[in-house]
């Protein structure tokens, strides 16, 4: 139904889409899941180009909607839009909401309009408020009135732009009870989200948005529990990275214990878990790996912390001659790096330029 | 309850204005001032003379106020409780021996006779002796000079002894009263009086012995009556009513009543010396600003704008007096009579019309000079001088006469606050000038158009063409000689130094009423403000109309998807809205009207139209800029995302929000504009703020005028505030009536 | 890291506050070296210590021999994690701990 070719869309300061290409069927329910800047809301803001695209093409159903000729206002009656801060319209009733489009732009009698208008309000459950205005209702009740005031226009295509991100936890509930409602209506609709756990529940096919693009594509099943690329895993399991490149013996040791400091501040790394890591990292490196190094050595130093499974994970890695830290005759420092791990491992390979790796897995 | 408050700070406003300011008594009671004077004053009557029967029914709606005794009246008089009393000449002379001093009113309220009284044919013989006596009392002149005696500002000081007078004819028994000076009177416990010596002569002569018995007045007229007494005596003024019931002798004074009123304030006479280091007042840049200067060099000089604030700040004291050409004066003086002057020796001016220094401001020049010539000598100036200079106010409206189609057409400009040489008369044009130049144009055979305008405007206009003749009472001078023709002079009038010497108080409410009675009744000036109204209503609506839609049509440029033209648009905008501001609105207007627009025929009113739209347009587009932008953006993408254009979701969505919060600044602006034309009298358009103007310089009133415009513009302004309000209602969609909101579709 | 020291006639006592690792165990070495000498008592305050790391160990070591020549050391106030240290490297045998 939906194709997108090769699309493209710059800022001046950024490019959050480098090269779209995907295809969307009817009938899909798919979410897309991502870290912060990643263009999620830009992708869908170029389908129905309120944020018109610097380059690619778009095909709605066999029409190139991209291109110059196109009549846009035509394809947006058939896409609606709900957006993370509902924009009703303030000055008009909500029933008067829902009926706009339809009487203005489909150009339904007005009686056929507030039928149907009141039809859909009572889907959503707000028949009672029709008479009311915006500014009388809740966020929950808002973004409901938004989603009625979409379906209104009768379109083949919903895009929710964030729809529960603006709301108390305490409606985040109803509005979702509704969009599952349309996904088993077999409402075609693309949602952006920050909800993993919605995103599972109701779509058929989840797109991780990373690098410019679609990253990775697949049901939720292959997204949320088995994800296959670097970015997607770490996305999905929260994983938070600390990396140090280390280039010489007299490298600062306060400033690197400073930052891990920070980085277990920001990302909630438990205590006991940043004792452990600074004790990996002194032990076997700062005491036995670096100075066992020749002149020129790089060495670098990456932590994982993983906020769902709560784990850590450090990888040494550094040039030279095969060199298994455990094997050193530094009694002290390995009784400490054990005492803090659940497992070391050593390996070499003489390809890389990091020929050695010990990857340590913090208790 | 806002409008209660409303009105009543309306009511404290006017009230305070006036608590404020002291209004005239145009009747000042002075020496001169006739009967008609009195009508609304304060009178006190001593009950039972004649005056208090028959002042009554002569001014109905004076108040009277009773005392039993002249004296009593006179202390009244003296302390402010009353403003005049009516008193019979003689007596009034004789309080000034008791230090009451008082001035009288030249005409008299009722002349009288005093004669004796005796009872209704009680005693005709003794009345026959007694008009013997008098007859010959009178002729040998010992009557005139009793009266010379006795009515006069001393009192004489010699005894008559009457009581050692006696008789063999028998004894005659004179009532007399006590507390008629100087008639009859009681002195160190005698009595003493004109009437004690004359009936003393009498019954000396006429072999009598005389008993005079002091009664009361009630006694004295009863005791008459009856024949207790054979004659009464006490200056008994003779009436039809009193000779209904007594017999009066031959008169034996004549006299009458006349107001008693306070002595005026200091008599000095000023002179020119006093004003050595006086404070002046001078219009701006006039001639007698040099002249004042000239001749008291010493003397502070302060500026004012026209002739009617002169004249009011030297009643008010603000100023102690300035220069004017005496006819100026006189006329003005008509009904001010507080207004004096004092001369100043060889200072004059030459007054004439005004003409263009071209071809045909020449041609006009010697026509006029040949024509005042001309009506000089046939007397027909005198006859016209006669008239708008003399004592009197001339009465009716100067009626313009017809002209042929064919005569040529003179424009003329008259400044209306000139009289009497220019101004209004029952709002027609009227004045010495006025006059004369109708009758100037019927024998050229010119057709005068006049206009209205401030003589400066007058003189620039004649240099623009717009003008053929300046007509204003103008001085000719050197300088002004260089810029316009000036026809010679037809009058040469003495200047003075204006000065003021009545008096202040009156009845506030009085003053109140009489003050309105001038503005608008008089000559129905109320006319004259309606006009006024009417021009200021009509400039500020159309201009608010234009504006609205001009403000508007600039927006929706600056707003097109056109490139060129929306930043062609906004660069226009952003450059005539920045002179707009930086530049004071009068400023504008003149521009527009003496450069621009200045050798078109354009009325100032249209001008003014053209400037406040402009003025207004500006703010509309730029307020409206703002509260577009103002509406959340989001609303805009929601209907755009539903499929409306740009265009459909600014008119339907945008729009209507917008100027729900666009109407309360628009009604600010609004009535901002309404005040704001009240400088278009600068470029001859005779609005309200110019015809109260007008007014007061007709009237030499000040405050009445001022505080009436301002009242009216006060009106007009909320009435417009609602009208927009209620307007403004309409545009506010949460106001919507719930009926109202989708009307036609079943729920 | 901080150190006080608090001396009583030939008992000394030194507390340490913060971490003592690579970085900061060469300022309690200096410290050492500089107030031994004539020290019968050594008291080592480790309430405030956070983290101790195998340079500090050594340190203390070092510490240990030179007080088993003049009088004793002890070492006191340490935390779970410290005694785990001790324990798993053996030097809960070498030092007196209270």
């Amino acid at each position: 139904m939906i194709k997108i070719e090769h699309l493209r869309k710059e800022y001046p300061n950024a490019t959050p889409l480098k090269d779209v290409c995907v295809e969307i069927n009817k009938d899909d329910v798919i979410t897309i899941i991502g870290p912060s800047g990643t263009g999620k809301s830009t992708l869908i803001r170029c389908l129905n180009q309120l944020d018109p695209p610097t380059s690619g093409k778009v095909w709605v159903d066999g029409e190139c909607i991209t291109d110059k000729n196109c009549d846009i206002s035509k394809i947006r009656r058939k896409m609606g839009m709900v957006f993370q801060s509902f924009n009703l319209f303030n000055h008009m009733t909500i029933i008067e909401n829902i009926m706009a489009a339809p009487v203005d732009l489909l150009k339904k009698s007005s009686q056929q309009a507030y039928d149907d208008g009141m039809e859909l309000l009572r889907t959503v459950g707000l028949a009672e408020k029709a008479f009311n205005y915006p500014d009388e209702l809740s966020g929950g009740q808002k973004q409901r009135v938004a989603i009625a005031r979409t379906l209104a226009m009768e379109p083949e295509i919903v895009l929710f732009d964030e729809p529960t991100s603006a709301l108390d936890p305490e409606m985040v509930g109803e509005v979702e009870a509704v969009i599952r409602d349309l996904a088993k209506k077999g409402l075609t609709m693309m949602i952006v989200t920050h909800d993993m756990r919605f995103a599972r529940e109701v779509s058929n096919r989840v797109f991780y948005m990373d690098e410019g693009g679609v990253y990775e594509d697949g049901t939720p099943q292959q997204i949320f529990d088995d994800p296959q690329k670097e970015n997607t895993k770490r996305f999905i399991k929260r994983i938070k990275i600390f990396e140090k490149l280390i280039t010489s013996r007299d490298f600062d040791f306060i400033k690197f214990n400073n930052d891990l400091d920070e980085f277990a501040r920001k990302n909630l790394v438990p205590k006991k878990s940043l004792y452990r890591l600074r004790t990996v990292f002194e032990e076997l490196c700062t005491q036995i790996i670096i100075p066992e190094l020749e002149k020129d050595f790089v060495l670098s130093f990456q932590a994982e912390y993983s906020q769902k499974e709560e784990t850590v994970t450090a990888a040494i890695r550094y040039s030279g001659k095969e060199f298994n830290p455990m094997d050193s005759g530094n009694f002290l420092s390995v009784s400490l790096a054990e005492n803090a791990s659940e497992s070391i491992c050593h390996s070499y390979s003489g390809e890389d330029e990091f020929t050695n790796t010990v990857t340590v897995k913090v208790k | 309850m806002k409008k209660t408050v409303a009105l009543l700070l309306a009511a404290i406003m006017l009230v305070m204005a006036f608590a404020g300011c002291k209004t005239e008594n145009e009747t000042l009671l002075s020496e001169d001032s006739a009967l008609s004077d009195f009508s609304n004053a304060k009178i006190g009557v001593v009950t039972g003379t004649v005056p208090a029967i028959i002042l009554p029914d002569m001014l109905p709606d004076a108040e009277y106020i009773q005392y039993t005794s002249f004296t009593d009246a006179a202390i009244a008089l003296e302390s402010g409780k009353v403003d005049a009393f009516p008193v019979e000449e003689a007596v009034c002379w004789a309080m000034g021996w008791e230090g009451l001093y008082f001035d009288t009113t030249k005409e008299k309220i009722v002349p009288v006779e005093a004669g004796i009284v005796f009872g209704k044919g009680l005693n005709p013989k003794l009345q026959e002796e007694f008009n013997a006596f008098l007859k010959d009392y009178s002729e040998s002149g010992k009557l005139a000079a009793l009266h010379e005696k006795w009515i006069s500002p001393t009192e004489p000081e010699d005894i008559i002894e009457y009581e050692s007078i006696t008789g063999s004819k028998g004894t005659i028994k004179v009532a007399i009263s006590g507390v008629q000076k100087p008639f009859t009177y009681i002195k160190n416990g005698r009595f003493a009086g004109h009437d004690i010596d004359m009936i003393s002569d009498f019954a000396r002569e006429y072999d009598y012995t005389l008993e005079f018995h002091e009664v009361g007045f009630a006694a004295f007229i009863s005791g008459v009556t009856t024949g207790n007494y054979d004659m009464g005596a006490s200056g008994l003024v003779i009436t039809e009513e009193r000779k209904e019931s007594l017999d009066f002798s031959d008169p034996y004074y004549s006299g009458g009543f006349v107001f008693a009123i306070p002595k005026s304030g200091n008599e000095a006479e000023r002179t020119l010396e006093d004003f050595e280091n006086a404070t002046l007042g001078v219009i701006v840049g006039s001639i007698y600003d040099g002249y004042s200067r000239e001749f008291f060099p010493n003397a502070a000089i302060d500026s004012y704008q026209t002739f009617a604030d002169l004249f009011q700040c030297v009643k008010q004291g603000k100023i102690d007096g300035f220069l004017l050409d005496i006819p100026n004066l006189n006329a003005v003086k008509r009904t001010d009579p507080g207004l004096s002057h004092i001369e100043i020796p060889g200072c004059y001016v030459d007054i004439g019309y005004a003409f263009g220094k071209d071809d045909k401001g020449e041609k006009l020049q010697s026509q006029m000079n040949e024509f005042i010539a001309e009506l000089k000598e046939n007397g027909t100036y005198d006859v016209l001088f006669e008239k708008w200079c003399g004592e009197k106010e001339p009465v009716g409206a100067l009626k313009a006469p017809e002209y042929p189609e064919t005569n040529e057409k003179l424009k003329i400009c008259l400044d209306v606050s000139r009289k009497p040489y220019v101004y209004l008369l029952e709002n027609e044009f009227a004045g010495l000038e006025v006059e004369i130049m109708y009758l100037f144009c019927e024998k050229y055979g010119y057709a005068p158009e006049f206009e209205s305008a401030q003589w400066t405007s007058g003189v620039a206009g004649l240099k623009e063409g717009k003008y053929d003749v300046v007509s204003c009472g103008i001085y000719i001078t050197e300088e002004r000689k260089e810029s316009v023709n000036f026809c010679d002079p037809y009058i040469s009038p003495d200047v003075v130094m204006v000065i003021y010497e009545g008096t202040e108080e009156s009845d506030f409410f009085a003053g109140l009423a009489e003050s309105f009675e001038k503005t608008f009744i008089r000559e129905d000036r109320w006319k004259l403000i309606a006009q006024g109204v009417i021009t200021t209503v009509v400039i500020s609506f159309f201009s608010v109309l234009f504006g609205t839609a001009f403000g508007f049509g600039l927006y929706m440029l600056i707003r097109s998807r056109n490139k060129a033209v929306s930043n062609i648009t906004k660069v226009i905008f952003k450059i005539y809205s920045k002179i707009l501001a930086g530049t004071p609105i009068l400023v504008i207007l003149m521009i527009l009207f003496y450069v621009i627009f200045g050798k078109t025929d354009i009325s100032g009113a249209v001008v003014s139209v053209i400037a406040f739209t402009l003025l207004f347009g500006s703010f509309v587009c730029g307020h409206l800029a703002i509260t577009v932008d103002s509406i959340d953006k989001g609303q805009i993408e929601a209907a755009l995302a539903l499929g409306y254009s740009r265009n459909q979701a600014f008119f339907r969505i945008v729009l209507p929000q917008a100027l729900k919060i666009f109407m309360p600044t628009f009604i600010g602006e609004t009535v901002g504009l309404i005040k704001g034309t009240s400088v278009v009298g600068y470029i001859t358009v005779n609005d309200l703020t110019k015809m109260g103007d007008i007014i007061r310089s007709n009237t030499y009133e000040a405050f009445f005028p001022l505080i009436a415009t301002a009242v009216i513009y006060f009106i007009i302004t909320w009435i417009a505030a609602d009208l927009l309000g209620i307007i403004a209602k309409k545009f506010d969609p949460k106001k919507r009536k719930p009926e109202n909101i989708l009307k036609g579709v079943a729920k | 890291m901080n150190i006080e020291k608090t001396q009583n006639a030939a008992e000394l006592e030194i507390k340490v506050r913060g971490r003592l690792d690579t970085a900061t165990a060469p300022q309690l070495e200096a410290e050492l070296k500089e107030s031994l000498s004539g020290i019968e008592k050594l008291i080592l305050d480790f309430a405030e210590l956070d983290y101790l790391s195998s340079a500090g160990l050594r340190v203390l070591l070092s510490a240990q021999k030179t007080m088993n020549k003049q009088g004793e050391m002890v070492v006191r106030g340490i935390n779970e994690t410290i005694a785990e240290i001790f324990e798993v490297t053996g030097f809960c045998d070498i030092l007196t701990i209270e």
